[in-house]
């Protein structure tokens, strides 16, 4: 048990063995050290949400060593979209995190407009920041409530899904899915919003704070959830930003680093919010975070309805025949506007040549979107910097040194999304 | 000599239009009616340019206006792009809502152009001017006038490149019509399909590829038309690999769907479109961009039921059986003859050239047949196989006859049209056996006393030479059917066990 993986090594010059990294073992192996044992959570286990694999290596009921591995999602997203037109490939973006599917799409679109230089409507644009701060909500809510279920609170986790579930439905009455919205488009959105979606809207932002203050209520002076979450998976910011941390992560650590605030898209620019931060980087600075960056959303929401429909009536496609498809009924009976649209849809939007970097500040972190054009209707090339993806990377740090029954938790509160980590 | 175009200095030659010298140097100017093969007729007006000038900016078709030293043209003024949207607004005025139903969509030059130049809906409050919709202009070819834009490119074809005079312009105004000749010589013109890739718009279309698949399902592999010595490069245009089908007509998949030329001109496709990318099928020196209508119909030639298994006196078995028995005969022979196809591929021929022991007799597999075009100036050649040259050049001591004292004839044959086997069998000594390499099903299988299916040259790469001695080469369009092996392969197998 205790040999080498003789693959895996390799004979120097003065002829000793050097181990090389081995890219699909771990590089803990059971019976290395026979004070310590290994255990191996995942890929498929319950309290992993999601298809990844840690392994730690115990020291009694102390983490020592941990190694993950999220390689077990292939979708092969990047290559996929390549082989796609700009415009078919928007339902894979709502796979990335499909708790906030919509920012996934918005941040796609903006990255495509960037290289078409187009400049959206202002009504898209507002509705468009409203939508990304509701998934934000609704991506919160989801991490916040599994987090708090993984330490044992039930009734929370009850709380905040039936407020998700809310949230959930009112989007699928938009957008005529709960999860998998495609409700991005080139240029604009798939449809306008309503007015009775406003009314709803109201009556949800009221449930919220129902629901949200109960779980203030219940949570945030609780002593046994503070001893269980205060000073466990610790991280400090200059580790946060080497391992390249974004989002609730990184603003745990106290390091106030927003991408809405640092570099305004949409209309951030235009809104008032704040960007709360933590002290110590811990599992109880995550859960309350993302808690007042609910509350920030919910402002940011209620600023921005009247200024909606102050823009009532007005065009939600930008009048560009290179990305917006025409109307049906003209498509059945113009050949101006069939051909417009045979185009579309068998050619792709005529994106110009050139390569972008453009993002957002999605849930979990810093969503960005490489794109390189040829020209083609097809992307040459679509490379996205997915948080949860990045944040594997360094998950290690906040894990190691702490107990064992803190990997749950730990891990709860960082949101890993599977969709994201498939590469 | 030097001009300006968009203020760059562009090189011309004396009598050289706009367009020709723009095309040359790498301008992208769209036209319809202009083609470099074909003389100047200036109506379609979409290649307008501004000629800049002391007494005020002018604008002029490319395609009609020769270069003076010192102009200066601009192809991308404010002034240009609305008289293209203005022409471009004008061709598609009464042209019918039928894309979803037309052949031509996908690679079509209106659809190009109005995407790029136009693409705004039209302002006109008028319906539509109607006209005949599927009128025939011959047994191969069917016009839809109502596409037809009046470029008159097939009309210019017909007078200037196959000389049949087949097609006019009949009316005046909005009433013209393309319109086939009263002397029925459009029907004879051995080129008329290639009116069918002249047409800019779906307007002329093959009635055989008619509604036969989208274009977008079809991928082109270069090959050779094997319908005479000329060996005109063509494409072959198949099913592509991505959307083989599966469950329902998976003959498709097998399918040649059309045949055309493997040159064409692609320098008037907007530039952001994969086939204005596609320079490999650019036009070269001394090249043809026609084939002729026996080239169009070269499917004919393979598509018959194929033979699927060896068989030997009527009873199937397997293909190591089968050789081990060729070689039997081979060996117990005494003078084996070889009938070589001049069908075959030189990397056949190498191959056979090399075959000990057994003398080879050349096999012509085709000769013209009764109503087809025996040669002309243009591109049809006398011999009406792809590979004859080949055969005299790589098969050495090749004879004209089988000889008298041949005991075992080898038929090589991938045309299979020619072989007789009562006459070739009066030519044998009795008692002679018969060994037959084709690849169809037919009856005098069953009496050779071996028989072994080989593939066709659509389903491998091979070169052959055609009359003027230059060597080109096919690529394989389809996988070969199961147990069915290449000829190569075979002879390989033999040579090295006769003794």
């Amino acid at each position: 048990m205790n040999s080498p993986d003789k693959k895996f090594t390799e004979v120097a010059s003065d002829g000793s063995l050097i181990k090389i990294a081995n890219p699909v073992k771990s590089s803990i192996i059971a019976g290395d050290d026979p004070n310590k044992v290994l255990v191996s959570i995942g890929p498929s286990h319950p309290a992993t949400h999601g298809t990844i694999q840690i392994l730690a290596e115990l020291d009694g009921e102390r983490v020592s060593r941990v190694d993950v591995h999220c390689g077990y999602l292939h979708r092969g997203f990047e290559k996929e979209c390549e082989d796609h037109t700009w415009h078919n490939l928007m339902p894979y973006t709502d796979r990335l995190n499909y708790c906030s599917g919509l920012i996934n799409n918005f941040a796609y679109c903006d990255t495509v407009e960037q290289l078409m230089g187009i400049t959206i409507t202002p009504r898209t644009k507002y509705i468009r920041t409203l939508l990304s701060e509701y998934s934000r909500i609704a991506d919160h809510l989801t991490c916040i409530a599994a987090a708090l279920m993984e330490v044992g609170s039930m009734t929370a986790f009850l709380y905040l899904l039936t407020l998700r579930d809310y949230i959930y439905e009112h989007l699928a009455n938009l957008t005529g899915a709960r999860l998998t919205y495609s409700y991005g488009r080139i240029g604009g959105i798939a449809c306008d919003i309503t007015d009775s979606w406003f009314t709803r809207l109201e009556e949800i932002l009221v449930l919220y704070n129902d629901f949200v203050g109960r779980v203030h209520k219940l949570m945030d002076r609780n002593r046994i959830f503070i001893d269980r979450t205060r000073n466990t998976g610790v991280i400090k910011t200059p580790e946060a930003i080497n391992w390249g941390y974004t989002g609730p992560i990184l603003r745990s650590t106290g390091a106030p680093r927003d991408l809405r605030k640092d570099s305004p898209y949409l209309a951030y620019s235009e809104l008032d919010f704040e960007v709360p931060v933590g002290i110590n980087g811990d599992n109880y600075d995550r859960y309350y975070v993302r808690m007042v960056e609910m509350d920030e959303s919910i402002h940011m929401i209620r600023q921005l309805i009247p200024i909606i429909n102050k823009h009532q009536g007005q065009a939600i496609n930008v009048d560009d025949r290179r990305c917006t498809l025409p109307p049906k009924e003209l498509v059945y009976t113009q050949i101006e506007a069939l051909i417009n649209h045979f185009k579309l849809i068998m050619e792709g939007p005529a994106v110009p040549a050139g390569e972008v970097y453009c993002s957002h500040e999605g849930a979990n972190g810093e969503l960005g979107f490489y794109a390189v054009s040829n020209g083609s209707g097809n992307p040459y090339k679509l490379h996205v910097r997915a948080p949860s993806f990045i944040h594997m990377g360094g998950v290690h740090q906040m894990l190691e040194g702490f107990q064992f029954a803190d990997i749950v938790p730990t891990f709860g509160s960082i949101n890993m999304i599977g969709g994201e980590c498939d590469r | 000599m030097n001009f300006f175009i968009n203020e760059q200095e562009v090189e011309f030659q004396p009598k050289q239009t706009v367009l020709q010298a723009a095309i040359k140097s790498g301008v992208y100017i769209p036209y319809f009616c202009w083609h470099p093969q074909l003389s100047m007729s200036g109506n379609c007006r979409i290649c307008f340019v501004e000629i800049v000038s002391e007494r005020g900016n002018i604008i002029k078709p490319a395609c009609a206006t020769e270069i003076t030293e010192g102009m200066k043209i601009l192809t991308n003024s404010e002034k240009v792009i609305l008289h293209r949207k203005r022409v471009m607004e004008m061709l598609l005025l009464n042209h019918p809502v039928d894309c979803g139903i037309c052949d031509k969509a996908g690679e079509c030059l209106l659809q190009d152009y109005h995407f790029a130049h136009h693409g705004s809906p039209t302002q006109s409050l008028e319906s539509k001017a109607h006209d005949s919709k599927y009128h025939n202009l011959s047994e191969r070819i069917i016009l839809d006038n109502e596409r037809c834009i009046l470029c008159s490119r097939c009309v210019r074809f017909t007078q200037e490149i196959s000389k049949s005079n087949g097609l006019g312009i009949i009316g005046r105004g909005d009433h013209s019509l393309i319109r086939e000749a009263p002397d029925n010589s459009f029907a004879s013109d051995a080129y008329s399909d290639n009116v069918i890739d002249l047409c800019p718009v779906g307007a002329l279309l093959s009635k055989k590829f008619m509604y036969q698949s989208r274009v977008w399902y079809i991928a082109p592999t270069k090959s050779i038309c094997p319908g005479c010595s000329n060996g005109c490069e063509v494409k072959i245009w198949h099913r592509k690999d991505s959307w083989k089908l599966n469950a329902v007509s998976t003959e498709k998949n097998q399918k040649i769907e059309r045949v055309t030329p493997f040159y064409q001109n692609v320098e008037n496709r907007p530039s952001n479109l994969q086939i204005a990318k596609d320079t490999s099928t650019a036009l070269p020196e001394g090249k043809s961009p026609w084939i002729c209508n026996i080239g169009r119909d070269l499917a004919k030639f393979y598509d018959k039921t194929r033979g699927l298994y060896p068989i030997c006196k009527g009873k199937e078995i397997n293909f190591s059986e089968a050789i081990n028995k060729t070689i039997e005969l081979v060996n117990s022979a005494k003078s084996p003859t070889m009938l070589v196809s001049n069908w075959a591929s030189n990397e056949e021929l190498k191959l056979i050239n090399n075959l000990p022991k057994i003398s080879k007799v050349f096999f012509n597999e085709r000769d013209c047949a009764e109503g087809e075009v025996s040669s002309d100036e243009l591109l049809i050649k006398s011999d009406k196989n792809p590979n004859s040259k080949g055969v005299h050049k790589y098969i050495n001591n090749i004879a004209n006859k089988i000889p008298k004292n041949c005991d075992l004839l080898i038929v090589f044959s991938l045309l299979g049209e020619n072989f007789d086997f009562t006459t070739i069998q009066s030519q044998l000594a009795s008692g002679a056996k018969l060994i037959l390499f084709t690849p169809y099903l037919r009856a005098e299988n069953g009496f050779a006393d071996v028989y072994i299916p080989i593939s066709l040259p659509t389903e491998r790469n091979g070169s052959w030479i055609n009359d003027a001695g230059e060597e080109n080469k096919f690529l394989q369009c389809f996988d070969k059917p199961k147990n069915v092996y290449d000829f190569s392969e075979i002879v390989i197998n033999i040579s090295t066990q006769i003794i």
